[in-house]
C-alpha cells in the first residue's frame, strides 16, 4: 500500500478544484507522474506539481494526507471511497462532498457543503465515515444519502439541510434552518434544543426518546463520540422537517 | 470381538447415530432486561422441537451478559434448524414478527460470526409492519431497522448470515424405570445446555418419543420406534432386554460435527455418572443403517 502526501507550497493562495484528486487515480503513479496530472487553479489548467510538493511512502494501509492552509483548496476527499484520507489544515468548501467510504479526517476547519453533493450531482454523502475536528460552513451534509458526518466544533446554517439518510453528529452549535427541508436521516447535538429552534414550525415538540440503536455504533469514532449523549439520563428528539414528511429526527440530551 | 464398553456400570452398545445435513443460523434476542428478554426467546423457540411437524428446530443456545450483545443489553442467543434454506428463513421470520417484535422492548441481532453470503432476512421483511414509519440505519456495515411500536421502537437486524448445520445427533438412555431414565437424562441436559453450538431442541431437552422414519399409515412421515417401546415387546422386534422399563433420548442440532460430539460425549458421561449405579442400563444411539443421513457418531469413538 501506498501514503500519498500533499505539502501545499509556500505563497499559494490562489483557488484550487481539487475533486479530481482521489486515491484511485493515484494508485500505480509514480511521484512525478502525479505531479504533472493536471489540477484547475484559479479556472486554469495547471499541474499539481505547481501546487504541491508530492510524496510517497510504503504503508499497511492506503492513505492520503493533505497539509498546509488549505482554505482555498475546494473539494478535497469529494467522491473518496476507501482508504483513509487526512487533512492538517483549514480546507474549503465541498470537503468529501459526495463521499462513499472510507474514513476522512480533518484537523481544521472546512467552509461550506461537508459532506454534500459534488457539482452536478443529486445526492450528497452515500457512504463512509467524515470527522472535522473543528468547525464547519454551512449546509454540511446537504443531499445527504447515507454515511457519517461528526463535527466536533461548530457548524453553520443549514447543517443536514435537504438530508435524505445517514447520520450527522454535531458537538458545537448549530447554525439556523438546521435539518430544514430534511426528509430522513438522524442529526444528533450534544448541545440542548434552543428555544430558537423550539419556535420554529419545521419542528415537532420535543419529546423523550429510548435511542437504543444509538449502542450499536461500536466502532471509533462514533462510539467514544456518543458516550456523553449515551451517558445522559434521558435523550429527547424532535422530527424534522415537519413540511417535508418529519421522517428526519434530531436527538438531543433532555435538560441540559 | 472387543469387550463391551462400560461406563459406570453402564453398557455402551457399539452402534453409532446418524444425523444429516441441515440449514442453521443464530439470532440474538436483547430486551430491556433478563425477564423480557427470556419471555421473547421462550415464545420464539416453542413449538420447534422436530422438522417433522414444526418445520423448525430450535432453542435457547445460552444467555448473554450485556456485554456480549450488539446492543449492550441482556439477552438470549437461540440456534435455529431447519432442511432448507427457504424453509428457515420462513419460520424464523414468522416467528420474529409473532414472538419477539411483540414482546416489550425486545432487538433482535444476527449471531453468526463472519461475512456468509448466504443470508436470511429479518427485519427486511419485518419492517412493513412500520406502514411506511420504519427507518432504516446502516451501522458499521449492517444494516438496522428501526420499527414503531407502541413502546418506543423495535429493532431489527437486516438479514442474518444463514450457514450449514447438522441435525438428529443422537443417544437413547436404556434404563431400569422412568425415574432412573429421567435423573439420567436430566444429568445429561445439564451438562450440554452449557456447551457453544448446540441444542437439545425437544422439551427439557428430552424426547420419549422416538421415531422411525414410515409408518403403516401412508399420510405419516414417522412413528414410533417400537423396538425402543418397553410396552411393545413380545409383538414387535424389540432391541430392549427383559429389565428395561423405559427409554429416554437426548436430540442435538449443531453447528458442526465437534459440537454434537462433544455434546455426545459430555452428556453421555454425565448420565453415566449420575444414575450408572441407580437403574441406567445401556446407552445406545439411533440410526437407520447409514441411509439416511451423511455424519456419523460412533459412540465407541466419541467416548474413547
Amino acid at each position: 500500500m501506498t501514503a500519498w502526501q500533499f505539502e501545499l507550497k509556500n505563497g499559494i493562495v490562489e483557488s484550487i478544484d481539487a475533486s479530481k484528486l482521489r486515491l484511485a487515480a493515484l494508485v500505480g503513479q509514480s511521484r512525478q507522474q502525479i505531479e504533472q496530472m493536471p489540477l484547475p487553479i484559479n479556472g486554469q489548467v495547471a499541474s499539481i506539481g505547481e501546487a504541491f510538493t508530492v510524496s510517497l511512502a510504503d504503508t499497511d494501509e492506503a492513505s492520503i494526507l493533505f497539509r498546509g492552509d488549505l482554505k482555498n483548496v475546494h473539494g478535497l476527499a469529494a467522491q473518496h471511497s476507501s482508504g483513509r484520507f487526512l487533512v492538517e489544515g483549514n480546507v474549503g468548501d465541498y470537503f468529501a462532498a459526495g463521499c462513499s467510504g472510507g474514513v476522512i479526517e480533518l484537523n481544521g476547519n472546512a467552509g461550506d457543503f461537508v459532506g454534500g453533493a459534488v457539482a452536478g450531482k443529486r445526492l450528497g454523502a452515500s457512504g463512509g465515515i467524515i470527522h472535522c475536528h473543528r468547525d464547519i460552513g454551512s449546509h454540511g451534509g446537504h443531499r445527504m444519502r447515507r454515511g457519517l458526518l461528526i463535527v466536533d466544533g461548530d457548524a453553520g446554517p443549514s447543517l443536514g439541510a435537504s438530508m435524505i439518510a445517514g447520520t450527522i453528529g454535531i458537538a458545537g452549535n448549530a447554525g439556523p434552518n438546521l435539518g430544514c427541508e430534511m426528509k430522513r436521516g438522524t442529526i444528533l447535538l450534544r448541545h440542548p434544543w434552543s428555544d430558537e429552534f423550539a419556535r420554529s414550525p419545521r419542528y415537532s415538540e420535543a419529546l423523550a426518546f429510548n435511542a437504543g440503536f444509538l449502542r450499536l455504533f461500536r466502532a471509533e469514532p462514533m462510539k467514544q463520540w456518543l458516550r456523553s449523549l449515551l451517558d445522559s439520563e434521558h435523550l429527547s428528539r424532535v422530527r424534522a422537517d415537519v413540511s417535508a414528511g418529519g421522517m428526519g429526527e434530531i436527538l438531543f440530551a433532555a435538560g441540559v | 470381538m472387543s469387550d463391551p464398553q462400560i461406563i459406570g456400570g453402564v453398557r455402551i452398545v457399539p452402534t453409532f447415530a446418524e444425523a444429516f445435513g441441515m440449514k442453521a443460523t443464530r439470532v440474538i434476542i436483547t430486551a430491556a432486561d433478563q425477564v423480557w428478554a427470556r419471555h421473547a426467546a421462550v415464545a420464539m423457540s416453542g413449538f420447534g422441537t422436530s422438522v417433522i411437524d414444526c418445520k423448525l428446530e430450535i432453542d435457547i443456545e445460552r444467555e448473554l451478559a450485556p456485554e456480549e450483545t450488539p446492543d449492550g443489553r441482556p439477552g438470549y442467543a437461540l440456534l435455529a434448524f431447519a432442511m432448507s434454506g427457504g424453509e428457515l428463513e420462513k419460520q424464523i421470520t414468522r416467528r420474529a414478527g409473532q414472538c419477539v417484535l411483540t414482546c416489550p422492548s425486545t432487538a433482535l441481532f444476527g449471531g453468526i460470526k463472519g461475512e456468509h453470503a448466504k443470508r436470511i432476512s429479518l427485519g427486511k421483511t419485518l419492517r412493513f409492519f412500520g406502514d411506511g414509519f420504519q427507518i432504516s440505519k446502516l451501522i458499521d456495515g449492517r444494516r438496522y431497522w428501526r420499527i414503531p411500536v407502541m413502546d418506543g421502537e423495535f429493532l431489527c437486524e437486516h438479514d442474518v448470515p444463514r450457514v450449514d448445520g447438522i441435525g438428529g445427533g443422537n443417544f437413547l438412555l436404556v434404563a431400569r424405570d422412568f425415574q432412573a431414565a429421567s435423573l439420567a437424562a436430566r444429568a445429561a441436559v445439564d451438562v450440554i445446555k452449557s456447551m457453544p453450538d448446540v441444542i437439545a431442541p425437544f422439551p427439557g431437552g428430552v424426547v420419549r418419543s422416538g421415531s422411525k422414519v414410515g409408518s403403516k399409515y401412508k399420510s405419516l412421515i414417522a412413528s414410533t420406534n417400537d423396538a425402543y417401546c418397553p410396552t411393545l415387546r413380545g409383538v414387535t422386534r424389540s432391541e430392549l432386554s427383559k429389565d428395561a422399563g423405559s427409554v429416554l433420548e437426548i436430540v442435538l442440532d449443531g453447528l458442526n460435527f465437534e459440537a454434537i460430539s462433544d455434546a455426545m460425549r459430555v452428556g453421555i458421561l454425565a448420565a453415566c455418572d449420575a444414575a450408572g449405579e441407580r437403574g441406567l442400563l445401556s446407552v445406545t444411539a439411533g440410526n437407520y443403517g447409514g441411509k439416511l443421513g451423511p455424519h456419523h457418531f460412533h459412540l465407541a469413538e466419541i467416548l474413547a
